[in-house]
């Protein structure tokens, strides 16, 4: 018995001075990039959805083939990405709701990097103001202007959810006919046009149980060619409590 | 202790100091190299088995979410699921599926190169040159399928021809073959099939193997093939992308000129393969209805019956006996009702979606689908969001039986679906979701109990028991989601007259690839889309096959009637999700939208009980917010791009 637990033993010993598992000695992220994707005429951020919205690739240079990373935008049109390698980085920002922007050759230092994109959104939405009436409808009225002259209007809507994620995506299925709008042939966008959207509560009073916030937002897609995947553009939330 | 020491020491040091010899290069012993296996025919046929059984077809063991040849997870666990059907509008699993896109990870270079390897082995082998170049041949239409595989999923893709050799020490840049263009892929796969259509035989004995494939097959794969490369052609910019991949032309940039020269070849190799394979419609004048759904039927359920519409089809063999083999049609999708045993069973169901596009008899010439009619005021468009809130005032029209809304509809919906009320397997299968209650309050979704005015007690959903019924028992809940969630039960594929053991892999029926009714189909709507060809012939084609169904009249050859026909006609063979996708339909049909069903319900408050139908979203659908197919995917992501130096799709 004894003569085995020894054997054990220095078989134990053995194994494990035989042992290679070491951690690696490389440096983790060291880099964080924050911003906003800025409206180059209004200055304004340009609000997007943070599923199936516009997104940032980022391409880490230095590798034979760099991959692309997909950097989320939030709904507001602010990112920021706490784990980034400070390096030389190309940036494409296409397939959204602006035309297409590449910048490269960019560098992040390390620490922290503020990095605006200036783009041009597809469309603008303005004056949008989201209230609730007396007849218990929730009404959006607007105006939209062209970001881009050879953009179209193919459809509007006003969407609605229980958090502020609401968007194309992420959305009640409203009932009735006048909370959306879309243009079989995509129409000039005529800033003076004023579009009015409305949800009523009371046929869709499964989805709005009282006594809580709602968030809405006003979208609007376009039609344009030559750039592209087109995603819609945005009016900031309102919140309105039911 | 010190005798242990020792030897520890013996055999310790005996590890390290051990010299070095070639132990790496010896031959394995558990598999017979090229040169061996190779050297006679029965070797050749070996290898062409094991080349068959890696094409891509989307058979009865293709499940899109994990990959081709599904047989069983690692934890033995089984995914009931074939085919497409599913991510399209026709049908859904019982237990909900979303639509896509497919996520099988196909990316078949290893079986090219196997391939590549056969073809370039064959010249050693003693056989007669036509005996050769007709493996060539068959080699080639392989590998052009598995090319077919990978361009309807990444666009343009590496083009490898030969087998490639690893050259110790040099750089390798032979291995890194870029992508091809999108338009010269397609071009490629179909000069392919023309080169393999010239040299292989125009049938097979019995001997040879009535499996493999024949001029014909590769005509008419040809046929599909240049079918979605000109839809593609033509409809690309439905869903525009940007990005380096576009620049390059690696997806898209094909022209309208591109679309007609696809449309041309299709339609050549279509008329090729219709007017000179001596193939026809099986038993295309029926005397009347019930026999033309019997026909219809029977291609299905005994393929080998009706080899004379069959192009090209795989073959099983029982899996209970032989390990991987066999599929499980019969035992997941047979109704609740007739479920052989098993633990899943009745979890196909058919949308209504799809019920509504079948035609019936009444119609003008014009080939219409008529959808069921459920109301007395004709708003057919009123579709509830959760039938458990339907509104029982409405006015619902209704029926003394539950089958009767079904009565004069195409014979194929017949064939194809198990509708409520009608007779499978000798048993009436019942499929029904609620109950009104004489006072008007309502049970849906769940089995209650009610006295109908004529005394008798009434179930919502049809049955007091579970083995009397076979929809919407348990819908939601995580367990024994062994029934429709639809109103409807596949009947297609499904063998009514024999009975599988209710175990895994039991099934052995073919599985049809290639019909002639999806050549006419591709030659009409060729014809239509491409403004090419004969429009006679292609109005001819349309009408043989509604006539093979017992419709009498001719209607006119329009976009509409072709695609509604392919539907009706094709409806679960796995055309359906290819066609939403080479004609970019699928972002613009799923945006948040809900698959419809039936929900059949018995109303006490007639002196004699009454059936109404309530159209209502799919449960699962509903629960996740509507379906989204995105604009990018219709290309999926090309995998492993850090090391093969491949340009991404668009996206990812």
């Amino acid at each position: 018995m004894k003569v085995q637990f020894s054997s054990l033993l220095l078989l134990l010993g053995l194994s494990l001075s035989l042992s290679s598992c070491m951690k690696d000695d490389m440096e983790g992220p060291n880099a964080q990039v924050y911003g906003i994707i800025k409206d180059k005429v209004t200055g304004e951020p340009v609000q997007t959805e943070l599923i199936n919205g516009s997104i940032i690739q980022a391409f880490e240079l230095g590798y034979a083939t760099p991959v692309a990373q997909n950097w989320l935008i939030k709904n507001t049109g602010e990112y920021r990405n706490n784990l980034v390698f400070a390096n030389k980085y190309n940036f494409n920002l296409i397939n959204g709701n602006f035309i297409p922007v590449s910048i490269t050759d960019y560098e992040i230092k390390p620490g922290e990097n503020k990095l605006d994109f200036e783009v041009e959104p597809y469309i603008r939405v303005k004056n949008c103001t989201i209230t609730k009436n007396s007849n218990n409808q929730v009404v959006a009225t607007f105006n939209l202007e062209p970001g881009v002259a050879a953009a179209r209007l193919s459809a509007i809507r006003l969407y609605a959810f229980s958090d502020v994620y609401v968007g194309e995506s992420v959305k009640f299925n409203t009932a009735g006919t006048s909370f959306q709008q879309s243009f079989g042939t995509p129409i000039v966008i005529n800033p003076a046009t004023t579009y009015t959207l409305t949800i009523d509560l009371n046929t869709n009073a499964t989805l709005f149980p009282a006594g809580r916030d709602y968030f809405f937002r006003v979208g609007a897609l376009a039609s344009i060619s030559g750039y592209g995947t087109v995603r819609r553009n945005y009016a900031s939330l309102v919140k309105i409590s039911l | 202790m010190k005798k242990i020491l020792i030897y520890t020491l013996i055999i310790f040091t005996g590890l390290v100091t051990s010299s070095c010899k070639k132990f790496l290069e010896v031959q394995p012993l558990d598999r017979v190299p090229a040169s061996q296996l190779l050297t006679d025919v029965n070797g050749v046929r070996v290898l062409l088995a094991n080349l068959y059984s890696r094409v891509p077809m989307e058979d009865f063991v293709y499940n899109p979410g994990k990959w081709f040849s599904y047989y069983r997870e690692s934890n033995g666990y089984i995914e009931p699921g074939f085919g497409t059907t599913f991510y399209t509008d026709e049908s859904t699993a019982s237990t909900g599926t979303g639509v896509g896109p497919t996520n099988d990870g196909y990316w078949g270079y290893d079986a090219i190169r196997q391939t590549n390897l056969f073809i370039e082995q064959l010249p050693q082998v003693a056989m007669s040159d036509q005996q050769r170049a007709g493996l060539v041949a068959e080699g080639r239409f392989i590998r052009a399928y598995m090319y077919f595989g990978l361009a309807k999923r990444y666009g343009g893709v590496p083009l490898i021809e030969r087998s490639q050799e690893y050259i110790p020490g040099s750089d390798n840049a032979n291995l890194f073959v870029p992508r091809s263009t999108e338009k010269a892929t397609w071009s490629y796969i179909l000069s392919e099939l023309d080169s393999a259509a010239m040299a292989l035989p125009t049938s097979r004995t019995a001997v040879e193997g009535q499996y493999r494939v024949t001029k014909w097959a590769a005509l008419a794969l040809k046929s599909r093939v240049a079918l979605h490369a000109a839809s593609v052609a033509k409809y690309w910019s439905r869903a525009p992308l940007t990005g380096t991949a576009v620049d390059q032309g690696l997806v898209g940039g094909m022209t309208a000129a591109d679309a007609t020269n696809f449309y041309q070849q299709c339609i050549d190799a279509s008329a090729a393969v219709i007017s000179q394979s001596g193939k026809g419609l099986y038993r295309p004048t029926p005397a009347n209805r019930a026999e033309a759904a019997k026909n219809f039927q029977d291609i299905f359920q005994n393929p080998a019956g009706a080899d004379v519409e069959v192009l090209l089809k795989k073959g099983y063999i029982d899996g209970q006996t032989t390990l991987l083999q066999g599929h499980t049609v019969d035992v997941f999708y047979n109704p609740s009702q007739t479920n052989p045993g098993g633990l899943y069973y009745g979890r196909f169901s058919p949308t209504l979606n799809l019920v509504d596009l079948f035609e019936d008899y009444s119609d003008n010439g014009q080939g219409r689908s008529v959808p069921l009619v459920t109301r007395l005021d004709g708003n057919e468009s009123d579709v509830v969001a959760n039938p458990v809130n339907f509104d029982v005032n409405k006015p619902y029209k209704q029926y003394d039986n539950l089958s009767d809304i079904f009565a004069g509809k195409d014979a194929r919906l017949h064939a194809s679906i198990i509708v409520p009320g009608s007779t499978w397997k000798g048993v009436t299968i019942i499929m029904q979701g609620g109950l009104v209650r004489q006072d008007g309050s309502k049970i849906v979704y769940t089995n209650g109990s009610a006295p109908g005015r004529d005394g008798r007690t009434y179930f919502a959903l049809g049955a007091s028991a579970l083995s009397g019924l076979s929809a919407f028992h348990n819908i939601g809940a995580n367990a024994d989601q062994n029934f429709s969630c639809s109103g409807f039960s596949l009947k297609k594929f499904l063998q009514e007259g024999k009975n599988v053991p209710g175990f895994y892999f039991s099934s052995t029926q073919d599985f049809i690839d290639i019909r002639l009714a999806e050549v006419f189909l591709n030659y009409a709507e060729a014809v239509v889309e491409g403004g090419v060809g004969d429009a006679t012939l292609a109005a001819t084609y349309l009408n043989a096959l509604r006539r093979r169904a017992a419709h009498t009249d001719n209607i006119p050859l329009s976009l509409a009637n072709v695609l509604k026909e392919r539907r009706v006609e094709m409806a679960f063979e796995g055309q359906r999700y290819w066609d939403m996708i080479r004609r970019r339909e699928n972002h613009t049909m799923f945006q948040g939208s809900r698959r419809q069903i039936l929900v059949p319900v018995i109303d006490l408050r007639q002196p004699t009980p009454k059936y109404i139908f309530v159209r209502a979203n799919n449960f699962y659908d509903e629960r996740a917010n509507g379906q989204n197919f995105q604009q990018w995917f219709y290309y999926r992501p090309i995998p492993g791009v850090s090391t093969n130096r491949l340009i991404q799709n668009p996206n990812y």
